[in-house]
């Protein structure tokens, strides 16, 4: 709820549903889940919300580690394609969602797909961080394979290195190019599934 | 970000953990509908700034934040521009939501 209008806005959608804001739309932006250790290694200069003293844990580790606890209220998910609490990364592209599950990510590296949208990527990044894009550059679609070193991307037209931490083409032909970034969210599949009964699905 | 949100039967559930004082709000109890939303029911969990949203954030370096941070803490990141920001989930936990301003992009971040 904003404090200005007490409107209600989703969290995941980022579109007011309720009051006098009904209809806008925040802009998402990009952001990752990762561990300290590995956010600090490759952002160095970051700064850091500073905690309160008494915080050392998570308040939600049994919520997390049951797979029978869905939700506040007992709850019914629409979509039985997977098990309630299985984690994915859901991303939307035009009128597309799509989720991959964690497990396939953490398998596989690199998720590409092509919806009637578009070229969509999802990788897993240097600082632990699951980060999605568009593969669209200049009216083509390129298709990306792992590179020679961590964090080092190719692909396949032209044999340019991309960073795809930040999207972008550090060597090759295509150098200097960049990539869209879309909004990638880590949700439990009840909840993906109850916002977008049509997801589709890479397991 | 994790989502607390519940589906029954086919109607979508928004779960809402509200910020802003609302007189009706401070009396309803837990399960209660507070509102329709496009057909479905808005449940009331819990009232209105019952969990507190930070509205000042302080923010501590790398090195700062070093000395209370565990390796495997979960964080938020985020990089705008040149600038990278991170915030512990544990802290989160407690708090739901940071308005934040980086460079000059206002931003809510939420869990």
């Amino acid at each position: 709820m904003d404090r200005e209008t007490e409107s209600y806005w989703s969290h995941i959608t980022g579109e007011a549903l309720l009051g006098e804001m009904k209809g806008k739309h925040l802009k998402n932006m990009p952001a990752v889940h990762t561990t300290w250790s590995r956010w600090i290694a490759d952002h160095p200069q970051t700064r850091v919300l500073k905690k309160d003293k008494t915080v050392s844990s998570s308040q939600y580790e049994n919520y997390f580690k049951d797979p029978d606890k869905v939700g506040i209220f007992r709850a019914e998910w629409l979509k039985e394609r997977l098990p309630a609490k299985k984690l994915v990364h859901g991303l939307t592209h035009g009128p597309h969602a799509l989720a991959v599950t964690a497990e396939k990510l953490e398998k596989d590296h690199l998720i590409q797909t092509e919806l009637d949208t578009g070229g969509v990527i999802v990788v897993k990044n240097t600082d632990g961080g699951v980060r999605a894009y568009s593969t669209n550059v200049d009216k083509t679609t390129l298709t990306f394979n792992i590179g020679d070193s961590p964090g080092v991307f190719k692909d396949a037209g032209t044999g340019s290195s991309w960073d795809l931490g930040r999207g972008e083409c550090t060597g090759g032909a295509l150098k200097g190019k960049k990539l869209e970034e879309l909004t990638v969210t880590a949700a439990f599949w009840f909840a993906w599934s109850g916002f977008y009964p049509n997801t589709a699905v890479i397991d | 970000m994790f989502l607390e949100v519940n589906m029954v039967t086919a109607a979508l559930v928004i779960v809402s953990l509200l910020i802003a004082s609302s007189n009706l709000e401070a009396q309803m109890k837990k399960g209660e509908v507070v509102a329709t939303v496009e057909g479905d029911p808005m449940y009331f969990v819990l009232p209105p700034g019952t969990i507190p949203a930070i509205t000042a954030p302080v923010f501590v370096s790398g090195d700062e934040a070093n000395r209370q941070m565990a390796d495997d803490e979960p964080v938020l990141g985020i990089v705008v521009g040149n600038e990278a920001s991170a915030y512990s989930l544990w802290q989160l936990d407690a708090h739901e939501i940071v308005n934040d301003r980086i460079g000059d992009v206002p931003i809510a971040v939420t869990w």
